[in-house]
């Protein structure tokens, strides 16, 4: 195809130079001015005709050819590797059995009133089993649109369709900007080392259970280079300040959640790690697994001071980064 | 720093997280078949007094192809359901013989159990209480409006185990 596409800009500035010089060569002279001076075109020679019919031709062969398919590129493997069940996602067989039950089409025969080859998947957008992992548009299932219907306005009286919106936008407020550098804050962290392990202990006792997305040994040894030496990268150093707000928001013995970020249970360093990480989604265009990482784990931590959507918003920060690293 | 991996398949807490990635994905399926809006679409249910009653009950054309009735997609979505569940491996998997649940994890599995399941037959309880003459009203409807009247409970007794502690659910449990 690559070669052929090349003929097409030859063949072009032939074409388009021959005319010029031909009619200059037939007529011998320049274009002719009109009575005003303006320079009117020459009328086309039967050579430029006949040359841009070529032309014409040329593109319509390629058009119509079947083109040669060149040799695919192959997709770029990522460096780092990849997690034990990240292939596996597509070969159902080598999954766990309630992994593959959900990555494999429906059972038709206990249907027999579908149609072959049709699922409860719409048959006309989706193959079954292949339905995108979004929230479809115009879906109804939160409790807020059960306010909604007819029934229960009866009972309730009108409930605004947007008021989750109107409620959650008032409240969600990013984190306020932090009382010290990054440089700051892991320092604090390298001088209070106990209250430090207590909180880091307590992240994987009681966060990470419930997200197993980090190794506990390998991500130890990489903390314990960040305080040692520093972080390679910002998100390095933020990805561990998150993790210390973790462990520390779940240490607080604070009976009621909080409406804003307490700097007394790991808001500031939430703080801090927030200001960078968004700063780092905004302003590289790198795959960085710490800033994806970091994203995933604030959200977790909004979760759990109720920002639902702030936290919706860091996940859907993080999936737009890992993109970039599927698109490699 | 490494990527995340999953490598031993005796692991509950990993076992526990896949669990409720694949739900998820199932949750989605839900959302896609059942309740998907697609306006100014043709596909409507197959059965004509359920289709006059959607107007009246507020509800809007599910996604159902106009070959598939109501029935088939509640009846393969809670087989699926169920062929998930039924799938778990045994240390995770919920013991819906008992109303309680061991601990967090039990319980946000048991959650997305219940709440899926209400999900799928919620269209037939809508209808069924929309003011439909009961005579209208088909057996697979009143069927399923059981199964999510049944659901709903298990789902709030799960949930009150749930919001008795700070956890990152808290708000979803209550928006679900």
């Amino acid at each position: 195809m690559s070669c052929q596409f090349e003929e097409m800009p030859a063949a072009a500035a032939t074409a388009a130079a021959r005319p010029g010089a031909n009619a200059h060569n037939q007529t011998g002279s320049s274009p002719e001015t009109s009575n005003n001076g303006e320079i009117s075109p020459e009328p086309p020679s039967q050579d430029l005709l006949r040359r841009l019919e070529e032309l014409e031709n040329l593109v319509r062969r390629q058009s119509g050819q079947a083109m040669p398919l060149a040799d695919p590129i192959p997709p770029r493997t990522p460096q780092l590797p990849l997690p034990a069940f990240y292939g596996s996602l597509d070969e159902p067989a080598g999954l766990p059995a309630f992994l593959a039950t959900v990555f494999t089409p429906p059972d038709l025969h206990s249907t027999p009133q579908l149609a072959p080859n049709q699922s409860p998947s719409r048959a006309d957008e989706y193959p079954a089993g292949e339905e995108p992992l979004t929230i479809p548009i115009g879906h109804l299932t939160p409790t807020g649109n059960l306010f909604s219907l007819v029934a229960i306005e009866k009972l309730i009286g009108e409930y605004p369709e947007d008021y989750f919106f109107q409620i959650e936008s008032r409240r969600q407020r990013g984190p306020p900007l932090p009382s010290a550098t990054l440089r700051e804050m892991l320092g604090r962290l390298r001088t209070a080392r106990d209250s430090t392990d207590r909180f880091l202990a307590a992240f994987w006792s009681e966060i990470h259970p419930h997200f197993p997305i980090l190794e506990q040994e390998r991500f130890s040894a990489f903390f314990s280079a960040v305080m040692e030496n520093g972080p390679m990268s910002e998100a390095d150093g933020a990805l561990c300040l998150v993790i210390v707000a973790l462990g520390q928001l779940i240490s607080s013995e604070q009976p009621e959640l909080p409406d804003d970020f307490n700097t007394e249970d790991g808001g500031d360093y939430f703080a801090a790690a927030y200001h960078i990480l968004t700063r780092e989604w905004l302003t590289s265009f790198d795959f960085e697994l710490s800033l994806v990482s970091g994203l995933v784990y604030m959200a977790i931590y909004l979760c759990y001071v109720q920002s639902p959507l702030l936290s919706w918003r860091l996940v859907h920060m993080a999936a737009t980064k890992l993109q970039t690293l599927v698109s490699w | 720093m490494p990527f995340p991996c999953f490598t031993a398949h005796t692991d509950r807490d990993g076992l526990s997280f896949l669990a409720l990635c694949s739900v998820r994905r199932l949750l989605n399926r839900i959302h896609q078949t059942v309740y998907a809006a697609h306006p100014g679409s043709t596909h409507v249910l197959t059965r004509p007094t359920l289709e006059a009653s959607w107007p009246a009950a507020g509800f809007p054309e599910t996604g159902a192809n106009s070959v598939v009735s109501l029935q088939n997609l509640c009846t393969e979505l809670v087989r699926q359901l169920d062929t998930w569940f039924e799938s778990l491996p045994d240390i995770i998997r919920p013991d819906l013989a008992s109303s309680s649940p061991h601990n967090l994890q039990d319980a946000w599995l048991r959650s997305r159990y219940w709440s899926a399941r209400h999900i799928i037959c919620r269209p037939c309880l809508i209808f069924a209480t929309s003011g439909v003459e009961q005579s209208q009203i088909p057996s697979y409807v009143v069927e399923f409006s059981a199964i999510c009247v049944e659901s709903c409970r298990h789902y709030i007794q799960t949930a009150s185990y749930i919001l008795e502690r700070r956890t990152q659910y808290n708000w979803m449990t209550i928006q679900a």
